[in-house]
């Protein structure tokens, strides 16, 4: 009996095995044709294989890659492939090809499971979404459909789904930016490194680019500078478009969340308004914590669009006063800057007495995440405000 | 029971859709339009047969005790080789099926008929009953398909014949139960006057 299961479940192993080695290389042939099938309709001609050489980032915590198309050793365009969460059911995966200059070139759905014989016409090579946008750059474009003030013509009766290919758009866009102008910004970025290699300091380099496209308006040319700040090095981002400073991306960190470092991009526009506030890295409790990583949490959500100067940076109600501090091995470095000491000594815990009060929204049953969230853009806004003063 | 017999019970008299009303998820699923239905059935019906063909040849080496598990473990056997085929050298069709594929193993059209027939009879009948139940497993699911997509979306076979949008519920799932149960009834109705 156990024999016969056994020879059973053996010669279906051997058989699936050898059936698997043979298909494996015909899969993955199938599978590139389809991606660079998808590749050529939606760039401009190119004759390099734009799988080589991709460049891939996190934004907005949604996967993304860029394909450079290249000519002669010269660069022809771009492709984008990212994905949305907001259409009607299920991810939107998009592949979005841009001319060097910037314009959208064509645009492919590779994945969608929208409704059939409504959000499905974005399936559709000449879909009323595809044709605003061809041929056009998303800076000179509101990125809206026409019902939310923009101007990209929405499918009819599927405004939802027209509303979470914009967002995949604007995404690929942002991506793109980051990419080409990434290029420009990288030498500077890898001056005053000291720790990493240099190949590292590449990688990091392009993926904090993607950050700073990802929380500041469009622009064309990032320069990268070090400053120090309490001792520690603060990389702030200097974004301009056609010369015109448009706004300020500060990297920044804090050790002091639940579990591992946070590291924030935060954007300011020069007037010290915070545009927007993308997660890098977190390890926070997932279904908690890391709720952080949504672009409408409660924090980004409190802290964006306001002016940093009239923050008081701090959780609403957050001092409290009323839990006794049960390991308080350091001191909140709010008024004497950021201590290092304590830092070794384990788990540090943060107690509620600790989280100094101010006017910012946490994030409900992640306290500590929050104080830390709010601590890092605070130290952002500083370095925000001495790079405004040095300059 | 002669050969025809055999092959045409699974169609008509046994038909699984119309009839026994078996394997209805991936029916409901994948019919949204014709070409789906029919992929669909075909690759229903490839892992019938010959689902039926290897266990009517083992069944004598097979314990009755384990002959479930054992069941199992070649379809789903079957049900991979199938889908690494289908993913390598038709990847047209494996993005329009989908997670339909792997779903057959769980099929109970399949289980039905390697449990009812294919353990107790020899190898040509097997393949035959096999052959009847997937050929009446592709009809039902085409049937739903073509009249899903004609009603839907105006279209045959990806062919538009009417201009215009179509009633798009019978894209949507509840239109397939809508129009899954008026085929049993025309199909029952006409069986019975026919009684075939």
């Amino acid at each position: 009996m156990i024999l016969c299961l056994g020879v059973i479940g053996l010669v279906s192993a051997v058989g699936l095995t050898l059936i698997y080695n043979m298909t494996k290389g015909t899969i993955a042939a199938a599978n590139l044709a389809r991606t660079t099938g998808a590749l050529a309709n939606v760039m401009p001609p190119f004759d390099n294989n734009p799988m080589e050489g991709a460049v891939e980032m996190e934004l907005d915590g949604i996967a993304t890659r860029v394909f450079t198309g290249r000519m002669d050793g010269r660069t022809t365009g771009f492709a984008v492939e990212t994905s949305t969460r907001l259409g009607y059911s299920g991810i939107i995966r998009m592949l979005v090809g841009f001319t060097p200059e910037g314009e959208v070139h064509n645009i492919e759905v590779l994945e969608q499971s929208e409704t059939p014989g409504l959000g499905d016409k974005i399936l559709h090579p000449d879909n009323v979404l595809v044709v605003s946008f061809r041929g056009r750059n998303p800076v000179d474009m509101q990125m809206a459909v026409v019902k939310d003030g923009g101007e990209v013509d929405a499918i009819t009766a599927s405004t939802v789904t027209s509303r979470a290919y914009i967002d995949a758009v604007d995404r690929a866009h942002r991506a793109f930016v980051a990419v080409s102008t990434g290029a420009v910004a990288l030498p500077s970025v890898m001056t005053g490194a000291t720790a990493h290699t240099a190949e590292a300091e590449t990688t990091a380099g392009i993926d904090a680019m993607a950050f700073v496209a990802a929380v500041l308006p469009v622009h064309n040319v990032v320069s990268t500078h070090d400053l120090m700040l309490n001792s520690e090095r603060m990389v702030v981002h200097t974004a301009q478009q056609n010369g015109v400073t448009v706004g300020y991306a500060v990297q920044t960190e804090s050790d002091e969340g639940w579990s591992g470092v946070i590291r924030l991009m935060v954007g300011f526009l020069p007037d010290g308004t915070i545009y927007d506030i993308a997660v890098m890295e977190q390890n926070e409790t997932p279904g908690y914590g890391d709720v952080i990583t949504r672009p409408d949490n409660a924090l980004a959500k409190s802290l964006r669009g306001r002016n940093a100067h009239e923050v008081q940076f701090g959780l609403r109600g957050g001092g409290g006063g009323t839990a006794a501090p049960t390991d308080v091995s350091r001191t909140r470095g709010r008024e004497g800057g950021r201590e290092r000491e304590g830092r070794e000594g384990g788990h540090r815990r943060i107690t509620l007495a600790d989280a100094v009060a101010g006017d910012v929204d946490g994030i409900t049953g992640s306290t500590v995440t929050s104080v830390a969230y709010v601590d890092a853009v605070e130290r952002a806004y500083k370095a925000f405000a001495a790079m405004k003063h040095l300059e | 029971m002669g050969k025809i017999q055999i092959l045409t019970r699974g169609i008509i008299k046994d038909n699984p859709i119309f009839v026994l009303l078996l394997g209805l998820c991936p029916t409901l699923g994948t019919t949204s339009s014709a070409m789906n239905g029919l992929g669909m059935g075909v690759a229903t019906m490839f892992i019938l047969v010959l689902a039926n063909i290897v266990i009517s040849i083992f069944k004598d080496v097979i314990p009755n005790k384990v002959r479930i598990p054992a069941y199992i473990v070649i379809i789903t056997t079957l049900v991979t080789v199938l889908e690494l085929l289908i993913k390598a050298y038709m990847p047209g069709l494996n993005s329009a099926l989908g997670v339909f594929i792997p779903l057959i193993a769980v099929n109970c059209i399949v289980f039905a008929r390697v449990e009812a027939f294919a353990s107790k009879n020899n190898v040509v009948n097997s393949a035959l009953d096999g052959l009847g139940a997937g050929l009446g497993f592709t009809m039902a699911l085409t049937l739903l398909g073509v009249v899903r997509e004609m009603l839907g979306t105006g279209m045959f076979f990806g062919y538009k014949f009417i201009e215009g949008d179509g009633v798009l519920i019978f894209v949507l799932a509840p239109g397939a139960f809508i129009a899954l149960g008026f085929l049993i009834a025309i199909f029952r109705k006409v069986a019975k006057a026919t009684s075939i």
